[in-house]
């Protein structure tokens, strides 16, 4: 396979999580947002405050929600344009259904799940003939291509594992599953697979060892180690002993940081070149931006 | 040290993944009921033993611990079973589906040199141990006034699976998940001598899905509780605590502890991001990390270490509520320890 192309990362991203109602800080107003981002015309507002900006690309986990959000980009000149950066799975809607159904049904829902009566019976066959035979990756591949069912033609950059996923991968050792998904993604889709971390020293670790030494990795990036396991200091030393990019997320540290002072954390770091940020109203977006591309332009 | 999983969903692959990141510990088994977890622990994991019957995985994997993520009826039993055989464990809570099968598992516990605990992560969790801190050193003065309130946005319908099964689960949203806000109020508060509580089915047939609860403690305090999994807005678990003193207040929830004084101004706030220190391993949230490490400290440092009184507490304390609920009136809790009977 070619090298990976790391130089069409863009250096700023608009974040998702305003938009399903995640808050680190404060519940109350995460509930709120939520709300208010049920009509889809407030989140495109959001996507145009970006490009306003010059941020052309935008990072989403797969929320139910997203299937209008992608309905709305496809249909909009400009939004269709957008980078898009993909985290699956999306963590919230697995853990209810392993709770409420057990792993089979929840892997035959996830599969019934699919839109469309043909892709649907594909993915059964499919999905069925792996479960049948054993082929466990084959099978997480399904899910992969049922996550990435709603992005069909938009310019998808990046498809990231979810750190919930990659940490069961650390903590099992299954550096088989980092292999296979590191390959799919660049077989079937031709991005950059990319593996999003709370560890990102155990994670550079697995990766190494299943022979990946350069690709997209986001994880917690902040002046207060929010995220940064086992600790700041050791996540920036491992930084620039591996050739991976950074892409820093949770860079104001949940809102508990102000956007100059964050930034310039990071960016000092000399090795963290792509931030994902955030926000949810036009004031805010065009300071952060302003600042954020203040610090982090394109090489 | 080697460990055992019991029940390999999403709680026993947690456990399971925090564990083998801790130096001197090792998955080495792994029983579940279902064939395609089997067949894919064979196949992805081929270093750990797989076993479809706990008893065999007890007897036979060579383990010195187990961790017991199965539906709730089956704790007791697969606890039992371990201490018989001299291993550690952990369990998810609750501990069992009735109080009495928590009072057999006290007994056979008793003078036995095992670690032992029960997953009630929230102890864990930094900005409730910043509360606890607080409230020990005093700063909000003498408490006057406890609310609280636990929610999730989880059932909006009949709901089929063990959890809304009585005879499986014990009960509903108290048993299996108010419960950590009991736990975490006879933590904050001590001993409780008065229930009056109210539970309430929305949507599911046998379980409750709400309830509101009054709890008096032997120092005189009284708490509020309201706890519901039929609440919307709430797509990620939420506990929070609203607790006024002589010279102030103080509110705990998962996110940030907040002192203001008695003018209502923030005299200190803490935020989940200014208590994150770094930790060994993060997968899902820095409690259930800190959880694991404990429970692995205590058997490799051989320290008899155990929770099981303060499980038992809070189990009676659901029973408790039940009871007042189905009484219609307030219950008197016996203070004290627990009473094996």
């Amino acid at each position: 396979m070619k090298p990976l192309d790391l130089s069409v990362v863009e250096p700023v991203m608009l974040g998702d999580n305003q938009f399903f109602g995640v808050n680190h800080l404060s519940p109350d107003k995460g509930r709120a947002m939520e709300e208010r981002f049920r009509d889809i015309s407030e989140i495109k507002k959001i996507m145009y405050y970006a490009i306003d900006n010059g941020v052309n690309a935008v990072f989403f986990s797969t929320h139910p929600l997203v299937y209008q959000i992608t309905d709305m980009m496809r249909a909009d000149a400009a939004l269709k344009k957008m980078s898009v950066y993909v985290n699956i799975p999306y963590i919230s809607k697995y853990v209810r259904m392993l709770s409420e159904k057990g792993m089979e049904r929840t892997i035959t829902t996830m599969l019934l799940g699919e839109k469309g009566l043909m892709r649907k019976m594909a993915f059964i066959m499919r999905g069925g003939i792996s479960l049948a035979r054993g082929n466990y990756l084959e099978l997480a591949n399904c899910l992969v291509d049922v996550e990435m069912g709603p992005f069909y033609d938009l310019n998808v950059k990046a498809i990231f594992l979810h750190d919930a996923l990659t940490g069961l991968a650390i903590g099992y050792d299954m550096v088989n599953v980092i292999k296979n998904f590191y390959q799919y993604i660049r077989r079937r889709y031709q991005v950059i697979p990319a593996f999003g971390t709370l560890n990102y020293p155990l994670m550079a670790d697995i990766l190494k060892r299943a022979e990946i030494v350069r690709t997209l990795v986001m994880c917690g990036v902040n002046k207060k180690g929010y995220f940064m396991n086992p600790g700041r200091k050791a996540c920036e030393e491992e930084f620039s002993r591996h050739s991976h990019a950074i892409l820093a997320m949770s860079p104001l540290a949940a809102g508990s940081l102000k956007p100059e002072e964050a930034f310039e954390y990071i960016a000092s770091l000399g090795t963290v070149k792509h931030i994902v940020v955030g926000l949810s109203s036009k004031e805010h977006a065009d300071e952060t931006f302003r600042i954020a591309r203040k610090y982090f332009t394109k090489a | 040290m080697k460990v055992g999983i019991v029940g390999f969903g999403k709680m026993g692959m947690l456990h399971g993944a925090l564990l083998n990141k801790i130096d001197g510990m090792e998955v080495a088994a792994i029983t579940d009921s279902s064939r395609v977890i089997i067949n894919a622990i064979r196949s992805l994991l081929p270093n750990i033993g797989h076993f479809m019957s706990y008893e065999k995985m007890i007897d036979h994997a060579g383990i010195d611990a187990v961790v017991i993520t199965t539906p709730t009826f089956s704790h007791v039993p697969i606890a039992l079973k371990a201490i018989k055989k001299g291993l550690h464990f952990f369990m998810e809570k609750p501990l069992g589906n009735t109080l009495s099968n928590a009072f057999v598992l006290e007994k056979a516990l008793k003078g036995r040199p095992l670690v032992s605990m029960v997953g009630f992560h929230m102890r864990y969790i930094p900005t409730f141990v910043k509360g606890k801190e607080l409230l020990t050193r005093n700063a909000i003065g003498n408490v006057r006034e406890i609310s609280s309130e636990i929610y999730v946005s989880d059932i909006f319908s009949p709901q089929k699976g063990w959890r809304y099964d009585p005879s499986v689960s014990g009960g509903g949203i108290v048993i299996d998940y108010t419960i950590h806000l009991l736990d975490i109020l006879h933590w904050y508060f001590g001993e409780v001598t008065t229930v009056k509580a109210k539970v309430k089915s929305v949507y599911s047939k046998l379980v409750e899905d709400e309830v509101k609860a009054e709890f008096g403690f032997r120092n005189g305090l009284s708490a509020s509780i309201i706890s519901s999994w039929s609440i919307p807005g709430y797509r990620l678990p939420y506990c929070a605590l609203k607790i006024t003193g002589d010279n102030g207040s103080m509110t705990v929830n998962d996110h940030s502890v907040t002192v203001t004084d008695k003018n209502g101004s923030i005299a200190q706030r803490h935020t989940v991001a200014d208590l994150y220190s770094g930790y060994y391993f993060d997968i899902a949230g820095c409690c259930y990390s800190l959880q694991m490490e404990a429970f692995a400290r205590a058997i490799i440092s051989k320290k008899h270490s155990s929770n099981i009184l303060d499980a038992v507490y809070a189990q009676r304390l659901v029973d408790a509520i039940y009871s007042s609920s189905s009484r219609g009136s307030a219950v008197a809790f016996a203070g004290g320890p627990n009473e094996a009977s």
